[in-house]
């Protein structure tokens, strides 16, 4: 049936073959143009499509230079600011080092003469206290004879009692005493003299008894330069008469030399000083100091850790420089014959001079043998203590002062660095503003790209809607037109066949198999124009294309795709069946009675 | 014998500017299997109109039409269209051959509508080609085959799926007389030879000569039913088929003597033919003469 149907369709369209080839052709043609149409759409748009890739890639390549650029400007702005940051980091450490150095140099200055200092207080006290040792030993033995001894001055009532001259007749009459073995006179600055006496608190100006004598004009070289480094009185004079005997028997002179000799018997202008007292006169062995206008050669210098400020000298010199006369003496040192007479020799003196004050130096000192010792321990040990508190004193100076330093150091490196971090803020600011200022920029060029690109992407948007657009307005119309042809000529051969067509539904024929007679018809011819357009359109496409389409004969024209041919056929063939369907249906339609009219 | 086409007050009115024509008008038939009729009457009597309703190419007004035992009067155009292609043939006036198709092919048609694989229906047709006599004219186009073969060839189009009835429309119209006997006597033979019921629409009084039953219709009612039954059968009562008592009438009287003669031969090779029915022969002869 589908056979004898199909076969049906073939001789019918047979039937007029001129009116058939028309209809071909003019549906060819108008497939043809659409297939032209639409294969010129494609490559243009292909066309557009490749320059866009092309488009972006320029663009994506410009923004990647650019970005490269910029990062190679931040490189360098990195690199160069990190340079800087390096000279002025090394700049400050060299700062550093040398605040450090110079402290340090500091440092050892203060630990150098702080050591020094320490050093000379060491080495003083301990010279001194060896000598206080030394002296120690050597008085152990006189201990044992002063004890014997017994001071005799003539006091005075008043206040302050004050000790009158004894005069040379006393010394006789005691010397003729009882169980009086010696009778030493001792003229000292400290006994109130008579008339002319040597006076230094009044001499000075009420600078006290025993002051410095340089008030009056009679001091030396240093009169009016010395320091006030006594207190009362600055200076002891003490004059002892110089016999060998005496001396070896009672040590009257100082035991301990320290410098230069001790004074000899007959030695007149001579002085024995302390160590205190030469730098008191600033002066030396050999020197000479101006006593109350007496000028007194240094002979030695001793010690004495219970006198520093006791001028020793020939008894007839302090006569002459304190005003004393020939036989006259400050004080008489009585020795007993030994401890027990003591007391009888006392009353002796004070029975015969009544005015006379005698006092036994055993009384005095408490009789203890291990006075002097004792004191001399409590002289060492203040010594030590002083010296200690001297070293403690100095080190704690010396610490202050390293704190100082360094405190000065921490401060001047604080600072540097201070310095040196505001410059480098300074600089990462700077660097920091810059990059941004780049990438700003970078930020400025890309956006600019990425616009450019952007319009002429959308141009080319806009050209392909456009193209695109009246291709598919001309090949809608190719289309409708090939369609009405399809229309007309079945419609028309519908008519022609009425009566044909009237048979076959008397026949027994329905309704959808007239249908399918008149849609296969129909379909048939559009397949037949399609095939032919499709010919011709690959022919004379490209001639067609250029004349529709000026601006696509640019682009060269895809002269033939299986793909797009199948769809060209297969859009006819469908054109085919839709402009027959009413014909169809109106064959369909008709009644079969129409096969009994006679022509 | 049962009736394979039965109308009952059969009617159809045609309005025409709110004007009633009832063209067909209580049509009351019943036709017999295998007979062969003829319907005449003049032109606008609803010769036509009620052969459409016989074929079930149009549906009555009221009335029903009932085709081997099927009522087609309520029918639709899907259900009528299957009876048209199972119970009835059609022969036109103009043939109505598709001119595209060779003769075997315009035979074969109506066979497509049937179970039959190509090469059934091609047998079939050349089978009815020959039938007709046109076995040597199978593959001939309608414009290359004469106005009689080409009706031969409609006439074995309408057999072709073995129908019910066959309806033919003015068959004889466009046919000179010669050929238009030639194609009622082929009617007529067929309805012999396979027992289908025929009926021939015709204004032509010669033509419905052939035919059993003559229906006469006037302005859409049957105004007389004449049935050779009813009357004397030549062929009855000479004994011998149909078609030779024709060819016996047909002859015409100046060929009474040769025919005598021809009749004797036939009437030797028929023993029953009695001497009674001799007689009524040549009486009707006779009257045919008259």
């Amino acid at each position: 049936m589908k056979m004898g149907l199909v076969t049906r369709a073939f001789r019918n369209l047979a039937r007029n073959k001129v009116r058939m080839l028309l209809v071909v052709l003019a549906l060819s043609i108008s497939i043809a143009s659409t297939f032209s149409v639409y294969t010129g759409i494609d490559a243009s748009n292909e066309n557009t499509q490749k320059m866009i890739e092309k488009a972006d890639s320029d663009t994506a390549a410009m923004i990647a230079n650019a970005t490269s650029n910029t990062q190679t400007l931040i490189g360098n702005a990195s690199y160069n600011t990190q340079a800087v940051i390096d000279s002025a980091n090394a700049s400050t450490q060299g700062l550093i080092n040398n605040a450090t150095k110079t402290t340090q140099a500091m440092i050892d200055d203060v630990n150098a003469s702080t050591q020094a200092m320490i050093d000379q207080v060491l080495a003083e006290t301990n010279e001194t206290i060896e000598l206080t040792e030394r002296y120690i030993n050597a008085t152990q033995n006189e201990t044992q004879i002063q004890m014997t001894r017994i001071d005799v001055t003539n006091a005075t009532s008043g206040r302050p009692p004050k000790n009158m001259p004894i005069q040379g007749d006393a010394i006789d009459n005691i010397s003729a005493m009882t169980n009086v073995s010696a009778v030493i006179p001792v003229v000292q600055n400290n006994t109130r003299m008579g008339s002319g006496s040597f006076d230094p608190g009044s001499s000075t100006g009420g600078g006290g008894p025993g002051g410095p004598p340089g008030g009056n004009g009679t001091g030396g070289q240093q009169n009016g330069t010395q320091p006030q480094r006594f207190k009362t009185p600055d200076y002891v004079i003490e004059g002892l008469p110089l016999d060998a005997e005496l001396n070896a028997t009672y040590h009257l002179l100082p035991v301990e030399i320290v410098a230069g000799d001790s004074l000899a018997p007959g030695d007149n202008g001579t002085v024995l000083l302390t160590g205190d007292l030469l730098k008191y006169f600033k002066t030396e062995v050999g020197g000479v100091i101006c006593l109350n206008g007496t000028n007194m050669t240094v002979k030695g210098v001793y010690f004495n850790p219970y006198s520093n400020n006791t001028i020793v000298m020939n008894i007839t010199d302090a006569r002459a420089i304190l005003g004393l006369g020939a036989n006259e003496a400050s004080m008489l040192m009585v020795y007993a014959t030994n401890t027990s007479t003591v007391n009888n020799v006392t009353e002796q003196i004070l029975s015969a001079y009544t005015t006379f004050t005698a006092q036994a130096y055993m009384d005095t000192q408490s009789g203890t043998s291990q006075f002097t010792e004792r004191m001399a321990e409590q002289q060492i040990q203040r010594l030590k203590t002083d010296r200690n508190q001297q070293v403690a004193s100095l080190k704690k100076s010396q610490t202050a002062q390293i704190a100082q330093l360094d405190t000065r150091l921490n401060e001047q490196v604080t600072t540097f660095e201070d310095d040196l971090t505001q410059q480098i803020e300074k600089l990462e600011k700077d660097r920091d503003e810059q990059v941004q200022r780049y990438n700003e920029t970078l930020d400025e060029q890309v956006q600019r790209y990425n616009t450019t690109l952007n319009d002429q992407v959308s141009q080319r948007q806009r050209d392909k809607v456009l193209m695109t657009t009246i291709g598919s307005i001309i090949i809608l119309v190719s289309m409708v037109s090939a369609c009405l042809i399809i229309f007309f000529m079945m419609l028309y051969t519908v008519k022609e066949r009425t009566k044909e067509i009237g048979l076959f539904k008397a026949l027994g024929f329905s309704s959808g198999n007239v249908v399918g007679q008149i849609t296969v018809e129909g379909t048939f011819i559009g397949f037949l124009g399609g095939f032919f357009g499709l010919v011709i359109g690959v022919l004379a496409g490209p001639t067609i294309s250029r004349l529709v389409f000026p601006s696509a004969a640019a682009f060269g024209v895809s002269v033939f795709s299986p793909v797009m041919s199948l769809e060209v056929v297969g859009a006819t063939v469908l054109l085919g069946a839709l402009g027959s369907l009413y014909p169809a249906w109106n064959a369909a339609r008709m009644k079969p009675m129409v096969a009994m009219k006679n022509d | 014998m049962s009736d394979i086409l039965m109308t009952k007050n059969l009617c159809k009115v045609f309005r025409k500017k709110e004007h009633e024509v009832k063209a067909l008008w209580k049509i009351n038939l019943k036709i017999a299997t295998g007979d062969y009729i003829s319907i005449q009457g003049p032109s606008g009597s609803g010769k036509t109109t009620l052969l459409n309703m016989l074929g079930c190419l149009d549906v009555p007004s009221s009335g029903h039409v009932v085709i081997d035992g099927i009522d087609v009067s309520k029918m639709g155009e899907g259900a009528l269209t299957k009876v048209r292609a199972k119970k009835v043939g059609f022969v036109f006036q103009s043939f109505n051959l598709i001119p595209i198709l060779s003769a075997v092919e315009n035979v074969e048609l109506p066979l497509e509508l049937t179970k039959m694989n190509k090469k059934e229906r091609r047998e079939r047709a050349e089978e009815l080609l020959e039938l007709v006599g046109l076995g040597d004219r199978l593959n001939h186009r309608p414009g290359e085959l004469s106005a009689g073969e080409q009706q031969r060839v409609a006439i074995a189009r309408a057999l072709a799926n073995k129908p019910a009835i066959i309806l033919a429309d003015e068959p004889t119209g466009n046919l000179d007389s010669k050929t238009g006997k030639k194609i009622m006597a082929l009617l007529e033979e067929l309805n012999q030879k396979t027992g289908t019921t025929i009926i021939v629409v015709t204004h032509d009084k010669s033509m419905a000569q052939f035919t059993k039953t003559m229906i006469f219709l006037k302005d859409g009612r049957v105004t007389l039913i004449k049935n050779d039954q009813a009357g004397f059968d030549i062929s009855k009562a000479l004994g011998l088929p149909r078609n030779v008592t024709n060819k016996l009438i047909r002859g015409g009287l100046d060929t009474m003597e040769k025919l005598l003669a021809a009749t004797d031969k036939d009437l030797k090779r028929v023993p029953r033919l009695n001497r009674q029915n001799r007689k009524r022969v040549m009486e009707a002869i006779e009257e045919h003469r008259k």
